[in-house]
């Protein structure tokens, strides 16, 4: 194999420092990998997705466009970056958090080393476990000397490594503004979690965090230091469903809120979770379903673009999301009569179940050549008939004919 | 003809025929992308089989660090995908030499100022062999214990859901990547019942 010689040749030519960290992790604490790690399990966000462009040869890494996943978890969750505490000590007092200071079956405490915690990242990374480091922390004894210690954790990274794979930090409740401008120099990402719906439902599950002060401000914070200096995955949010008795309809209108005025580039929900010894401890495990209806009334927002009066038709009279997809129950609310696709706009078209932003794509363009005549036709452009067939005609020709869109 | 990087694609397709190649030739994209045609849907099927087994190999691979050069890694592909996989990895790496590969094949890959390299050779353990002729390919770090203790951090065993890790991990792939972790996880998984 000539050109294997040709190989090595250029490889021993190249003069690329890559000066990795080359540790034996036999002295690493596992039960501190494992305590830390769990303490983020809560914390959904597994997007690895950043429009940064990685440019030249002196650097480890790069990022891609639409994001990898490396493994998953036995409950089908997307591992994608490596996600850990930098320290579980933590201040506050939030009773739904098995990190908070008040939780009588929180274990030991730990804490890295920013050094110690970027060799880990980059050994990770190396091996091709992680697209990156996700970085969140309890607040320790003051938030502002953890978001130090969290800040020199990614500039060893990027700047003593030349590391350029994708990072996503966490702006701890109650940072100065100064950690964050400092932040945006070396993440992709970064978010704060706002954890409950308002006010006065933060306040019903702690009494150390404040509602305005430490969350909104520093969101608002991040939202005009973004203008300046490019934040390429932008910022992101996170509340816990049901932890406090809030209804879907007022996490529904936080999440208008968050995306209107915080400029956020995605909400995430995180069902909730009793844990033993914390103060909510002897509420119900709150079922995935409802974070799913969530994720999925966001979606249409986000990505259908509906409007927010419009979407509110799918949440029942106590303002919670009935166990269907809400899409549906717009639907048989707003669709009046059966939509013909060889006439129907794209906007009509993707409000049919069924029918996605792709498929709907599709039929405008296929329409343009020739009409849609058959159902089959349908199918084989992506339209799931199954849920669409009561929604439309083909050829003049319906499904349903009695009592509006029962069959 | 449909866009470069999908006839790629679609050549690197173990399934591929002629005809289907000939047919990709005739129409664009957009044509690609609308079609009703039983046929030219097929394409389109063909074209994402690849892509997702690129996109899955790019995810499961993992690296044994061999001395200061060398990144080695398991990948036995259904599809004609080994150098994209690997010159994706070598630009992730520049300067290191990245080698994919199984009992059959390898691929070899390097990324320097002079742009891509690469070559294709005999069964990973032979190009092995031949690298350490030039390099000292020194006992690997060994990040498994590391990696399954994080992996187990991030369980909710009140999240599980079998049949979403099935779709999102399928066996197929890895098998195809040698994956050890994961696997060891599941089975134990299953001795509990």
């Amino acid at each position: 194999m000539a050109n294997l010689e040709k190989i090595a040749h250029l490889a021993e030519e190249s003069e690329f420092d890559v000066s990795t960290p080359r540790k034996n992790w036999d002295e690493l604490d596992l039960n501190k990998v494992q305590t830390l790690g769990a303490g983020t399990k809560h914390d959904v966000c597994a997007s690895t997705a950043t429009p940064r462009m990685v440019k030249g040869l002196q650097k480890i890494g790069n990022t891609s466009r639409g994001g990898i996943c490396h493994s998953f978890t036995p409950d089908g969750r997307c591992i994608s970056l490596f996600k850990t505490l930098f320290t579980n000590e933590c201040s506050h007092d939030c009773s739904y958090c098995p990190n908070s200071d008040d939780c009588s079956s929180k274990g030991k405490t730990y804490s890295y080393t920013p050094k110690e915690l970027a060799d880990i990242t980059l050994s990770l990374y190396q091996g091709n476990y992680v697209e990156g480091l996700f970085l969140s922390s309890g607040t320790g004894k003051d938030e502002d000397i953890i978001m130090e210690k969290l800040i020199e954790t990614v500039r060893i990274l990027r700047k003593e490594y030349n590391y350029e794979g994708y990072i996503h930090l966490k702006i701890l409740p109650g940072t100065d503004k100064d950690y964050i401008k400092r932040s945006l120099e070396y993440a992709d990402r970064l978010s704060l979690n706002i954890e409950s719906c308002s006010k006065s439902r933060l306040h019903e599950v702690s009494s150390t965090k404040h509602y305005d002060y430490d969350i909104l401000r520093r969101q608002r914070y991040i939202r005009d230091l973004m203008e300046k200096k490019d934040l390429p995955a932008g910022h992101t949010t996170q509340t816990i469903v049901g932890g406090a008795g809030e209804s879907d309809k007022e996490i529904f209108e936080s999440m208008i809120r968050e995306y209107r005025r915080m400029d956020i580039k995605r909400m995430y929900y995180s069902s909730f979770t009793p844990v033993e010894g914390t103060g909510l401890d002897d509420r119900e495990d709150v079922p995935n379903s409802r974070e799913h209806r969530l994720y999925q009334t966001d979606w249409l927002f986000r990505v259908y673009d509906l409007d927010p009066s419009e979407i509110t038709l799918a949440f029942d009279e106590e303002g919670f999301l009935p166990d269907g997809d809400p899409k549906m129950e717009i639907a048989q609310k707003e669709l009046e009569e059966p939509v013909d696709p060889n006439e129907a706009s794209y906007d009509r078209l993707i409000r049919v179940p069924g029918i996605g932003p792709k498929s709907a794509g599709r039929i405008v363009k296929s329409r343009e050549e020739e009409d849609i005549t058959k159902w089959s036709e349908l199918s084989k452009l992506g339209v799931v008939l199954k849920r669409a067939r009561t929604f439309l005609k083909v050829n003049g020709w319906k499904h349903s004919t009695l009592d509006r869109w029962s069959s | 003809m449909i866009s470069k990087r999908k006839m790629e694609l679609l050549k690197a397709n173990e399934n591929t025929e002629k005809n289907d190649i000939q047919l990709a030739k005739n129409i664009d994209d957009d044509r690609l992308e609308t079609a009703k045609r039983d046929d030219i849907i097929h394409i389109r099927k063909l074209i994402r089989e690849t892509g997702r087994e690129i996109h899955k190999m790019k995810g499961f691979v993992r690296f044994k660090q061999l001395g200061e050069k060398v990144k080695c890694g398991y990948m036995k592909p259904e599809h004609d995908i080994g150098f994209m996989v690997a010159d994706w990895f070598a630009k992730r790496f520049p300067g290191y030499i990245i080698v994919l590969g199984n009992e059959r094949e390898s691929w070899v890959s390097i990324y320097t100022e002079k742009g891509i390299s690469n070559e294709k050779g005999d069964p990973l353990e032979t190009t092995l062999k031949e690298l350490k002729e030039y390099f000292e390919l020194e006992e690997e770090i060994d990040l498994t214990k590391l990696w399954e203790t994080y992996y187990k951090s991030q369980y909710s065993e009140n999240r599980k859901n079998k049949e979403l890790f099935n779709k999102n991990m399928p066996k197929k792939y890895m098998k195809r990547t040698k994956t050890e972790v994961e696997k060891k996880f599941e089975m134990r998984d299953l001795n509990d019942y």
